[in-house]
């Protein structure tokens, strides 16, 4: 009988064994299954997407940080094109100037591999959406979150199609990890971004003002659409989707001075770029997605997330007679110069030129330096003799010390003018932009007239000439766009999307001229991806 | 390897955001990257060991040796893996290693007479790792793939430094070979380093680079010496290591340029056009590709210790049991094959972590001169 009792025992204890008591459930820290499994996990994971974007540009770390570029990641998709040079500040910097960077390079690697991360989140979100078995609030959850999520795989997919050409295009998580990647043709992973987008803008919210600033609508989808439909060669498309956003009622350009400053001095150009002034909070209804920035607040960022500002904003207060002040700007660390072609591309009446969206002029304010202090510089005989003066002049060009930009970037706080963080928000899609895409789409397709009306519009705010349509074609077009989206674009993209990266580099830049090389067009494959791609050795990008 | 709990899950980490310009915090959840692994296997090892203890000539030789053969299977390691399967690293059971190795430790009590007497103690290890089996085993590789994303190699050891050989630099004479030869797609300049071609395209490309080395050394070894004559002992402790590679951060002179304000070490022999070096490039020189290497051997006085102690007699006079004073100099000097101006031969850094770079910003081991009194009541 007690043997009985004992077999008995055994086999309770053996069968509550394949009981869901042993699965592993851990308290102590998110789970991805666990998380998304409800609504509100969902928009955890989709605010986590949000912040992983916004540390595209990310340098140095910190708290909280995924994924770094290390120094001058923002600076290398727009120095050495036909807009601007760059500094010999950085060493990380002067090797996209000469085109001598390798596959070995760090902010190279380091791109894909923020992409790549990206994606992998997207995915994970897209594909948990479609389990049967998560709690959603309301019946249009689903939808919302595949949308977002199939945004930000096409935001990413864009940077590495435009850096590297082919690319692998992989939708899920690897469950068993690959080494046998293949580099899927350019034009399939195209279309898989369309087909995102398409759906994003099926299911992202129509009324901007029902969103918070920051969150995705159906419009900055179709902004991005109509980007991606150009490199697809889908100009149809990209003319529809842009005026879908400019007819959508939403959003018109800004023709009055509006916001913080409005009442200081300036034009309704500087008044698109002051702090506090990007969000339709903040009375802007130009902007249709802005990446969100706090000072010193939780969910604002650090001190790295964005150099923007260390990019654009001279480091004046190298010079003796300088010091940092909020007035000039902050603590930048000047890594991008604009060309000489870009500083002498606008008519004189073109607010875009004035000198409150371009400082052309800097006065010594060091009152500790009082020889020079209050003079302007360049012209206080900092030099015994004109040749000295040249070299002078030229040198602190070079060092990104003091040249004539675009003040678009400047940031300050005053209790803290030593901060190197760039708290402002900043524009990823503006409607000035939508104009342009519409411009280039209707280029393509030979509809010059609507070409000149898109271009129209965004000159007509800018208070200068119109163009008529026997002037525009695709190289007016990129002037205008070097005109109105300094700094905001990524260069090296538009470039690449109009095949012009190399002829226009040779013509307006003399520091890359000599060195960009038709290869360039396209970044090599990082090198440690073909080194841990062991079962499919890919030959790098030709030229590298 | 161990594994620790819900290695096997894959865990989010905090990435917050905020909306708005009255900012709303926006609490969120990111995968960083890392990956559970389901289907890990315990690491298993099996090893010989033979050993041999001994005590020779009454007591005046005594030591022991060991020798064992070890190996490795389901060897558990942070793979890298491609970033594109939506993350970069993986715990897995990535192959087998065999280690073969030598412990011996000899004690020799050289003179031992009242007044004076010399001890000599050395303690050496030999040891030998290698590769034996990889994943993603195949016909033409039935051992499995070399893994260049990880610096594994079947036959190499576990730890090795793959990359470019510097044979020399090139000199402004040069010109022809330099426009006949492509590095990375451009042609090298005066100044830049000559890299080995090891496949004789003509060209380097990143098909060239080889095993430099292992980072791990095959001898460690540790000698200590003690004298005493009468109440006066010295002891002299030195360490070694052999076999070992080290990288030259140092010498990377990317950031070194007269106008750029930093700071570079004094008496390195760079390459200009008036000292055609053949050991260091150009300063300002960037390869983002190219790593500098040195063989990293050293011997290290590493503690000299003397002391007096002082005799009975004088310490009952003055009430206390005993009395010692000592002078003592550790890390007195390093004798080493490593190119000058590697500051760092050590496997660990200042907080413990095990490093193999010879970075430029660690500090070397500082020495230190110690005096003290040794008072015992």
């Amino acid at each position: 009988m007690k043997k009985i009792i004992y077999i008995y025992l055994l086999i309770a204890v053996f069968f509550s064994a394949c009981a869901d008591f042993l699965e592993e459930r851990p308290q102590n820290f998110e789970d991805a299954n666990e998380t998304l499994s409800t609504t509100r996990g969902f928009q955890a994971f989709l605010n986590g997407l949000h912040s992983y974007q916004r540390d595209e540009f990310q340098t140095w770390g910190g708290d909280q940080v995924i994924v770094t570029q290390t120094a001058t990641p923002y600076e290398i998709l727009i120095g050495g094109t036909d807009v601007a040079a760059v500094s010999t500040r950085d060493n990380t910097l002067p090797i996209f100037e000469t085109y001598t960077f390798n596959a070995s390079t760090g902010l190279i690697s380091n791109r894909w591999r923020w992409a790549y991360g990206l994606i992998a989140n997207a995915n994970m979100m897209y594909d948990a959406a479609d389990n049967e078995s998560v709690n959603w609030d309301t019946a249009t959850d689903k939808d919302y979150f595949k949308a977002n999520a199939a945004f930000f795989r096409a935001y990413a997919y864009r940077y590495l199609v435009y850096l590297y050409g082919d690319v692998p295009l992989v939708l899920h998580v690897q469950a068993q990890y690959r080494t046998d990647f293949e580099r899927t043709p350019k034009t399939e992973v195209i279309n898989q971004m369309v087909d995102d987008l398409e759906l994003a803008a099926k299911y992202l919210p129509e009324d901007p003002s029902k969103v918070e600033d920051g969150q995705l609508t159906k419009w900055a989808a179709l902004h991005l659409l109509s980007e991606i439909s150009l490199l697809a060669g889908n100009n149809e498309r990209a003319k529809t989707a842009a005026l879908e956003v400019i007819n959508s009622g939403h959003y018109q350009l800004m023709e009055n001075r509006f916001g913080t400053q409005r009442d200081r001095n300036g034009d309704v150009f500087s008044d698109l770029f002051k702090d506090k002034n990007f969000n339709r909070e903040g009375g802007n209804l130009e902007s249709i997605w802005v990446i969100q920035a706090e000072y010193q607040t939780n969910g604002g960022g650090n001190r790295y997330t964005d150099w923007t500002r260390r990019a654009f904003v001279p480091g004046y207060y190298n010079v003796n007679g300088f010091m940092i002040s909020v007035e000039y700007g902050g603590r930048g660390l000047g890594q991008v110069i604009p060309t000489d072609w870009w500083l002498g591309l606008y008519e004189n009446d073109d607010i875009r030129n004035s000198e409150y969206n371009i400082r052309r002029t800097w006065i010594y304010n060091n009152p500790n330096v009082p020889e020079l202090y209050g003079k302007v510089y360049g012209q206080a005989n900092e030099r015994p003799n004109a040749e000295e003066m040249e070299n002078f002049l030229k040198s602190n060009r070079k060092a990104g010390n003091i040249f004539p930009t675009t003040t678009k970037f400047e940031f300050g706080i005053e209790n803290d003018p030593t901060y190197e963080g760039n708290d402002k928000d900043k524009y990823r899609m503006r409607l000035a932009e939508t104009y342009l895409l519409l411009a280039e789409a209707c280029i393509n397709l030979g509809e010059l007239d609507n070409a000149a009306d898109a271009v129209n519009a965004v000159r007509a705010r800018a208070n200068t000439t119109l163009v008529s349509p026997s002037e525009v074609n695709i190289d007016y077009l990129l002037d205008e766009r070097a005109r109105e989206l300094f700094g905001e674009e990524f260069r090296r993209f538009t470039l690449v999307r109009t095949g012009k990266l190399v002829e226009r580099t040779k013509k307006y830049n003399p520091e890359s001229a000599n060195h960009i090389k038709d290869h360039n067009v396209l970044w090599p494959i990082p090198q440690n991806v073909i080194d841990s791609n062991t079962g499919n050795k890919w030959s790098n990008n030709p030229g590298y | 390897m161990a594994v620790t709990a819900y290695q096997t899950k894959t865990k989010l980490v905090q990435n917050d955001y905020i909306y708005g310009n009255a900012p709303i915090f926006a609490g969120g959840l990111s995968a960083n990257f890392s990956m559970g692994n389901p289907n890990l296997r315990w690491e298993t090892t099996t090893s010989l060991n033979v050993g041999l203890d001994f005590n020779l000539f009454n007591n005046r030789l005594s030591g022991n040796v060991d020798g064992y053969i070890s190996n490795t299977k389901d060897l558990l390691m942070s793979r890298t893996v491609p970033v594109m399967n939506g993350y970069t690293n993986i715990l897995d059971n990535v192959g087998a290693t065999r280690n073969k190795g030598i412990d011996i430790t000899l004690t020799s009590n050289n003179i031992v007479q009242n007044d004076f007497e010399w001890s000599t103690t050395l303690v050496l290890g030999g040891n030998w790792s290698e590769i034996v089996k990889l994943k993603d085993a195949n016909e033409q590789n039935p051992k499995g793939m070399d893994d260049p994303g990880n610096a594994w190699f079947i036959g190499k050891p576990v730890r090795v430094y793959y990359n470019y050989k510097m044979t020399g630099v090139w000199q402004s004479d040069e010109t022809e070979a330099m426009a006949n030869t492509l590095y990375f797609g451009k042609n090298p300049q005066p100044g830049d380093p000559k890299l080995q071609d090891t496949n004789g395209d003509g060209n380097i490309t990143a098909d060239d680079r080889v095993v430099i080395g292992t980072r791990n050394p095959v001898w460690m070894t540790g000698l200590t010496n003690n004298f005493r004559y009468r109440n006066v002992s010295l002891s002299i402790f030195l360490n070694g290591s052999f076999g070992a590679w080290r990288e030259n951060e140092t010498v990377k002179f990317e950031r070194m340029l007269f106008d750029k304000n930093t700071n570079y070490i004094k008496g390195i022999n760079y390459w200009t056009p008036e000292n055609p070096s053949n050991e260091y490039t150009r300063l300002g020189y960037v390869n983002n590709a190219v790593n500098y290497f040195t063989k990293g051997d050293y011997v290290r006085i590493q503690d000299v210790n003397l002391s007096y102690q002082f005799p009975e007699s004088i310490t009952q006079k003055i009430g206390i049991q005993g009395l010692r004073t000592y002078f003592n100099i550790q890390n007195l000097y390093t004798f080493s094959t490593a190119k000058k101006f590697t500051t760092n031969l050590e496997y660990r850094n200042s907080s413990g972590v095990e490093t193999y770079s010879l970075d430029a910003s660690i500090y070397p081991s500082q020495r230190a001169y110690i005096v003290g009194v040794n008072l015992t009541f």
